[in-house]
């Protein structure tokens, strides 16, 4: 074998041997990027349901939202960063959002609403308006013969002093 | 004053009271039959749904910068978490069908992600302009832009013609299957949200 061939097969079997060396290198860093993924996506839909928990209770969801945008903008530059190639960049990036996602889940865990409690029920509501209004239809009605009563009362306590000093 | 008068203002008040206890529990069930919807619209360089490229109405050049918004207004009846799928395809390829709520097939070349409440309106900036453009042959492709100042990889082959849109669908996210889904569920109906802007590349 010439010289020549020789060293185009060792530079062949170099570039193979880096080839086998990288590939997996970069396999394991696109799965890890890949995995972090998924683990910030199922965080962040954990926080998303319990700031609806929260908001149909009423509560005060304004910090929980902002912490959220913020781990889905990070979900967002991830998923950008793994399509374009970079995988690191989106490890990182998904790590980021994972840590935002849980920081969230663990700011609304002490506002979700106690056992037992439920949502504003509108029916039951309902039902106590209804109640409100027939006590004060009840009580307008007999507050209104009540001043009626003293209206006419008086009316006629004038009467009969005028007929007393005409008389 | 008499007694009609007195029986007047006693009505007045009776009524008042009644509103006033009705009020509360009336007032969502009013604004829930106002409608109860989604919306999105792309706002060119002056806000408005217009001037989205400089030259003429649908010319990109390369270099140029264009700013864009994406607004959404939450007219739902709670808080939503939307997805905007942004998909760039030759212009000739399908849209997203509205009537079957079918999304482009095209893949989803930038997204932004936000968390939405009741009544609110979101602006979005949409920055972008065109990267690199690689032509072997008869064939021109869309190798990437730049968007928000963030490099967005691409491998859209477009026809001679240069021309090219991009799509812009709303996704929600379902609590019930834990993902992002295109239909969006209101009392009426199924409704679908996309938007999408043609354009050329020019010079």
């Amino acid at each position: 074998m010439k010289k020549t061939e020789t060293a185009a097969v060792c530079a062949l079997l170099f570039l193979v041997v880096i080839f086998i060396w990288i590939t997996p290198s970069v396999s394991a860093d696109k799965d890890a990027a890949g995995s972090m993924h998924e683990n910030a996506e199922k965080s962040s839909g954990i926080a998303f349901e319990y700031l609806k928990v929260i908001d149909e209770f009423g509560g005060d969801i304004s910090e929980l939202k902002n912490l959220l945008n913020n781990a889905l903008a990070r979900l967002a530059d991830s998923q950008l960063a793994f399509n374009n190639g970079d995988y690191d960049q989106a490890l990182s990036l998904a790590r980021e959002a994972q840590e935002l996602s849980v920081d969230a889940i663990l700011l609304a865990e002490p506002l979700l609403p106690q056992d037992g409690s439920s949502a504003p029920n509108y029916d039951v509501e309902f039902a106590i308006i209804i109640l409100k209004t027939f006590i004060v239809s009840v009580v307008a009605y007999f507050g209104w013969r009540f001043l009626r009563q003293v209206y006419i009362n008086n009316i006629l306590q004038k009467r009969v002093e005028v007929v007393r000093n005409e008389s | 004053m008499n007694l009609k008068e007195w029986r007047l203002i006693f009505l007045t008040i009776y009524f008042l009271v009644v509103v006033g206890i009705f009020y509360p529990v009336a007032r969502p069930l009013i604004k829930g039959a106002e409608g109860s919807f989604l919306s999105m619209a792309i706002l060119g360089n002056n806000d408005s749904t217009g001037d989205y490229f400089y030259s003429d109405e649908s010319t990109m050049n390369l270099g140029e910068e264009v700013n864009w918004k994406i607004r959404i207004y939450n007219g739902l009846k709670d808080t939503v978490y939307i997805s905007i799928k942004v998909k760039l395809t030759e212009q000739n390829a399908p849209s997203p069908n509205t009537d079957t709520c079918t999304p482009s097939d095209a893949p989803t070349i930038y997204e932004i992600n936000r968390v939405i409440t009741k009544s609110e309106k979101v602006d979005v900036s949409f920055i972008w302009e065109m990267g690199e453009i690689e032509i072997i042959d008869d064939e021109n492709i869309i190798k990437s832009l730049v968007v928000n100042n963030k490099i967005v990889k691409t491998d859209v082959d477009l026809n001679e013609d240069l021309r090219a849109k991009l799509i812009f669908e709303a996704w929600r996210y379902d609590i019930e299957t834990n993902q992002l889904e295109f239909t969006i569920d209101n009392e009426k109906e199924e409704q679908c949200i996309w938007n999408q802007i043609n354009f050329k590349i020019g010079n």
